[in-house]
């Protein structure tokens, strides 16, 4: 599982953002920034962005510090190196403060951080491709300090069931074709629906989430259910 | 697939094994971390063990986590008060709640336990307001009116005087609050809020009424409330002399139109009587014509 994953991201890495455009319109930018006005950051907020490989949230969350006129830092962690390397390209191309974004290959099961040390953990559509995800969990509440948050935007359980029907033919009979048509890849789509298939529901992932012992949790369905946004505290 | 487990199933016991079965993965209890929270009686790091069928009492029928709900009104009225002495500074607002939380070793973050922050932190003020209000009702600070109307005028204007009085700190901000409790997701809120005020203080003024009276009463005191309160934003006055003239001037209005309403009850009732009657036998619709 663990090598499929590596493999997956590995071979889309180049073609990751065109194919997130193509497949869902573009949308996933709109979802991506819903997640950021969500956590609504100040420049003193720790971020920790766990499977950020590409940078899609730690650029926004810098963007929106900086419109405040602050400056403040991102820790983006990835356990694909070649995912990180797209993102310190794209970095270059945003001019940013390197200084400001540390780059970390390591396992969200098993964060090198310190205990306490984040005041705000996100996970962008990578959550799902954990193996153990109570684990990564566990993780996330142990380097997050009191008070501090944990946000997962993560594909969810549609609603209601007739859009469900055509949001599965969409993603098993466009998705691989479209990926097969723009990445030249078919198996990392079929992967990517699949998986989607798979993860809990909106409710059931809450519970994960409190089990961890986070409290305070809720979530936000957005565009009927696609993606939802959970959140969580650890008080 | 967990949605079709979970669905079918629906019952607390379910529940609570759906939530033990990610326990022995979770390994060994490695993190320090109570599943309940510090204020669980049980306190150990056991997810209301599936062996015992009622859930070992911390979960109502519908699974909800009793303890833990306490726990974290707890930690979000302890946020709010320590962010009303930043209200000067940032309004009510989200900065506000940020700067209070941090005051309290919370990082900045924490403020998304609030949906409405600003409004939350008014309303959280409000009823805190209301607290002490009621707290010096019952104590007897504030003394209830014996027998005479003029005891009663006197109680009243102070008692509207002394909550008044305790928006005094934030008063340059208030009108932000008003703004904020009318928007119609928090004016219900707010409105319970004044019913609660106005009942504290009909309650202690002696008002035992079962008629349509303790309706008017309410509403009486609740206009004079707001609108004193609206007075007292303006007011340039020394001391707020304006303002309690306002409040003594409509109370004494309040407590004449209340007496006389009392007086003439009868009077009223053979009014409506008689014009409905005559009514009647204009139109030819009475019986015994």
């Amino acid at each position: 599982m663990m090598f499929l994953v590596h493999q997956v991201f590995k071979s889309v890495a180049d073609s990751y953002d065109a194919m997130n455009d193509v497949m869902s319109c573009g949308v996933h930018r709109l979802w991506k920034d819903e997640l950021m006005r969500t956590l609504d950051p100040s420049p003193r907020t720790r971020l920790l962005d766990v499977a950020g490989g590409t940078g899609d949230i730690a650029f926004r969350y810098l963007k929106y510090i900086s419109d405040m006129k602050g400056d403040g830092h991102v820790t983006i962690a990835d356990i694909n190196g070649s995912m990180l390397e797209e993102g310190k390209k794209r970095a270059l191309n945003l001019e940013l403060n390197q200084g400001n974004v540390s780059w970390v290959e390591c396992d969200a099961e098993n964060l090198p951080m310190e205990s306490d040390s984040y005041s705000a953990y996100t996970i962008a559509f990578g959550i799902r491709n954990v193996t153990h995800i109570e684990k990564a969990l566990d993780e996330a509440y142990r380097v997050l300090e009191p008070g501090g948050r944990f946000l997962c935007l993560e594909f969810s359980q549609v609603n209601p069931a007739a859009l469900r029907w055509f949001y599965d033919q969409y993603s098993f009979n466009v998705i691989p074709v479209m990926g097969h048509i723009v990445a030249g890849q078919w198996k990392p789509y079929q992967y990517l629906v699949e998986s989607i298939r798979k993860f809990p529901c909106q409710e059931d992932f809450k519970y994960m989430i409190e089990s961890a012992g986070f409290r305070c949790v809720t979530y936000t369905n957005l565009t009927f259910g696609v993606v939802a946004i959970h959140s969580g505290f650890k008080l | 697939m967990f949605c079709r487990v979970l669905s079918k199933t629906g019952n607390l016991a379910k529940a609570n094994n759906f939530r033990a079965s990610f326990r022995p993965i979770i390994g060994g209890g490695s993190t320090s971390r109570s599943y309940s929270g510090s204020s669980n009686p049980n306190g150990s790091d056991n997810p209301s063990g599936s062996s015992n069928p009622n859930g070992s009492g911390q979960f109502l029928n519908d699974g909800h986590d009793v303890d833990g709900d306490r726990y974290e009104n707890d930690v979000k009225t302890k946020i709010l008060k320590s962010s009303l002495p930043h209200v000067p500074l940032h309004g009510w607002s989200r900065d506000t709640v940020a700067a209070g939380a941090e005051d309290l070793g919370y990082p900045d973050t924490v403020h998304g336990l609030f949906r409405d922050p600003g409004a939350e932190l008014a309303l959280y003020f409000y009823s805190a307001s209301n607290d002490s209000l009621s707290r010096l009702l019952r104590d007897g600070t504030l003394v209830g009116p014996k027998e005479s109307k003029a005891e009663l005028t006197v109680f009243l204007t102070n008692t509207i005087k002394t909550r008044l009085l305790m928006l005094q700190p934030y008063l340059n901000q208030w009108p932000q609050a008003i703004a904020l409790l009318s928007k119609p997701s928090n004016a219900p809120h707010a409105l319970s809020n004044l019913m609660t005020l106005v009942n504290d203080i009909c309650y202690y003024a002696g008002d035992r009424s079962i008629d349509t009276r303790w309706y008017t009463r309410r509403i009486g005191l609740a206009t004079i409330y707001k609108s004193s309160e609206l007075h007292l934003l303006q007011d340039k006055s020394q001391g707020y002399d304006d303002t309690w003239h306002f409040v003594r001037r409509a109370v004494e209005e309040c407590v004449k139109l209340d007496t006389m309403l009392e007086s003439n009850a009868q009077l009223a009732k053979d009014v409506v009587t008689a014009s409905v009657s005559t009514a009647k036998n204009i139109l030819g619709l009475s019986w015994n014509r």
